[in-house]
């Protein structure tokens, strides 16, 4: 995905100022606030941040997954060909989702159910989007489990959910997620449940069928190794809010955040020997948020200015940064 | 580390099986080979990493060692007393100079207690009085990083980060030699796992502590550790030195799982080997090397023949391309140091 040819200009999918709110004790919070970016055809964008950053509730709101009463899309728009999911109801989003955007969760026992073997919920799905007889569905969910890596897949296509490795049962979902050949994958976690090296299986299968059929992915993730080697660009979330967006190749040699540069710092085994560079403090709670840059009490370069006015998103080039001090600070970043 | 200084953990031959399914009868049919014939030894102050993915046997060895399960054979000597077959009334002057901290502090702590009362629990359980538990208390709260105040906060009112804190400040109430850190950051966020591994260094230098780090992430092992462990399905397949077994792995299974790691500089370029296939059934594990059915070097020999942990220069290994084949005798497999290394 990194080494492929320059992705085209066009965008597939954009996300235009999303706001989300949940109903909490302190009232409606707001847990994503203005987001914006969007996704070109064949391109990987990496979705990155913290838990509670609001990462995986983008994802949901893309899918208008946010269910009342708890939760609602308070603002913006999510643009797909033109057309505004979020202006959609439920029935009119049901053939998007799954045809032209799919997804994949983290914990593949949770979204595959136990009770009908793995056949029948890939029948099932290619059944409702694609004009399929029984036996042609059948055909083409064995010809999808061989091509996600099953071994002998006319026998596993009967088997039942609990028969699988917890690897085998990733691959089944992206089977299911793949199998009406969408547009856009959004995979939010996808391989945080599994061990190293049947990750980095699963990361080079999806590589190899992202190429193969030519989609966007939308790779949800806290793991800094695995969007550098598997995104085209990366979009850096904090408190709700993008605090960053660049490609793959500048944001880790030269981040242009200080929470970006801090998330880099704070991993292992990028400096050996050296010690560890943890950030201070803790993520702000919504309801209590700090004046000004919401990252300021945490930051090692913040200065007075910081605290008095929320800083922008300001875009400089290909790439965009929430911070005042961003043009003259020379953050570290990784092989620096 | 090595040195003269008596180990304050010693493993020999430690082995353990779990029952996997029974006839009618009730009677056992076939067993689980969790952890066979593990030997290992730590040093006071020394961190010992154990890495291994899912069904390693890493931490049922973990477990063996606080005697929180029994083994089946071996024998386990903390500072210098058998504690293989230690009934629990004997137990409990062990269990002082040995503490635990799990994974998950969400559910090894109960959130319906107050964060004071979680860390005085071991104390109370050893008989110490209520005004010398007070002070106790506020003195580990300072030293891992918590405030007073939190003394008198329930749990679920805490972070992930300060919950195990909590944990860490209850696993130091009794003054442990050793503490067994099961995946303690696995569930932290990457600056959060920064915070907690950082103070476990800073409480080890301190006090000086002895770990065995039990975690999957081989990038925070090398880290804090002095020399790291590699389990394979229930072996110890190597042992060594961090920067040995991180840089110059001599096992083919740790060359594969540290190419796995995805590195977090996109100029790195790694070379990665994919490993075939899924780790076998532990309980029913391949015949000769319990690797060789994933291992691209695999011999002959590999097939028929397990091969045990033989040591060259202080690295251990369990691997036959050391004395036949390639005859690498103690070499590494792949040099992965970074170029600009000026660390021996």
């Amino acid at each position: 995905m990194n080494d492929q040819e320059p992705v085209g200009g066009d965008a597939l999918l954009r996300v235009e100022d999303l706001a989300v709110e949940f109903i909490t004790e302190h009232g409606w919070l707001r847990v994503v606030d203005g987001v914006s970016f969007d996704i070109r055809r064949r391109e990987t964008i990496g979705l990155i941040g913290e838990s509670g950053c609001g990462k995986s509730v983008t994802a949901l709101a893309i899918l208008g997954l946010i269910a009342p009463p708890s939760g609602r899309i308070s603002r913006g728009r999510v643009i797909l060909d033109g057309q505004d999911l979020l202006a959609l109801d439920e029935r009119e989003l049901r053939p998007i989702r799954g045809r032209k955007i799919a997804m994949v969760f983290q914990e593949p026992m949770t979204s595959i159910d136990p009770a009908f073997t793995v056949g029948k919920q890939i029948v099932e799905v290619l059944r409702r989007h694609l004009p399929l007889s029984r036996s042609q569905a059948r055909r083409r969910a064995i010809d999808l489990l061989d091509r996600v890596g099953i071994p002998d897949p006319h026998r596993r296509i009967d088997d039942y959910p609990h028969r699988l490795s917890g690897g085998q049962r990733q691959r089944v979902l992206i089977a299911m997620a793949l199998s009406c050949e969408p547009e856009l994958l959004i995979a939010d976690e996808p391989t945080t449940a599994l061990d190293v090296t049947v990750q980095a299986q699963v990361l080079d299968l999806l590589a190899g069928l992202q190429d193969e059929m030519g989609m966007a992915v939308l790779l949800v993730t806290h793991d800094l190794g695995v969007v550098a080697e598997t995104c085209d660009r990366v979009v850096v979330m904090y408190a709700g809010e993008v605090v960053e967006i660049s490609g793959v190749d500048e944001l880790f040699p030269r981040p242009r955040h200080p929470y970006t540069a801090a998330m880099l710092a704070s991993l292992p085994g990028l400096n050996p020997g050296e010690p560890l560079n943890p950030i201070p403090g803790l993520v702000p709670a919504r309801h209590a948020l700090p004046p000004g840059c919401w990252y300021g009490p945490r930051c090692e370069h913040v200065i007075q200015t910081c605290h008095s006015a929320h800083p922008a998103l300001v875009s400089s080039g290909t790439r965009s940064a929430r911070c005042i001090r961003a043009d003259d600070l020379d953050l570290p970043g990784v092989g620096s | 580390m090595t040195g003269t200084t008596p180990p304050i953990l010693e493993l020999t031959e430690v082995t353990k099986s779990f029952p996997a399914s029974r006839n009618l009868l009730g009677r056992v049919t076939a067993r689980l080979q969790a952890v066979i014939g593990a030997s290992l030894t730590i040093a006071p102050g020394e961190t010992l990493g154990l890495v291994g993915e899912s069904g390693s046997g890493k931490s049922t060895l973990g477990r063996l060692v606080v005697r929180l399960i029994d083994t089946d054979r071996g024998r386990i000597v903390l500072d210098g007393v058998d504690i293989t077959s230690a009934r629990r009334s004997e137990l409990r002057e062990s269990r002082r100079k040995m503490q635990m901290v799990f994974q998950d502090p969400q559910s090894s702590l109960d959130p319906n207690w107050l964060v004071g009362d979680i860390i005085a629990e071991p104390l109370k359980a050893n008989g110490v009085a209520r005004s010398e538990r007070l002070t106790v208390v506020e003195r580990l709260l300072a030293d891992v990083g918590l405030e007073r105040a939190h003394r008198g906060r329930y749990a679920y009112e805490f972070s992930g980060g300060q919950r195990q804190r909590v944990a860490i400040a209850r696993a130091l109430a009794l003054e442990p030699k050793l503490v067994v850190c099961d995946e303690p950051v696995s569930a932290l966020d990457v600056s959060t796992q920064a915070q907690v591994l950082t103070l476990l260094e800073e409480l080890r230098d301190r006090l000086g502590l002895a770990y065995l780090f039990i975690a999957h992430d081989l990038a925070v092992v090398h880290h804090i550790s002095h020399r790291i462990a590699v389990m394979y399905l229930g072996r110890i397949v190597e042992i060594g030195p961090a920067d040995e077994v991180y840089y110059r792995p001599r096992h083919p299974y740790t060359e594969a799982l540290l190419s796995a790691i995805p590195n977090p500089d996109p100029a790195a370029g790694r070379r990665r080997i994919l490993l075939t296939g899924e780790m076998p059934s532990p309980v029913d594990p391949p015949p000769g090397c319990r690797f060789q059915t994933r291992c691209a070097y695999a011999m002959e020999r590999c097939r028929v023949d397990e091969p045990m942990l033989t040591s060259f220069a202080g690295v251990e290994v369990a691997c036959h391309l050391h004395d036949e084949g390639p005859n690498l005798r103690g070499a590494s497999v792949i040099d992965l140091s970074p170029p600009t290394s000026d660390r021996a």
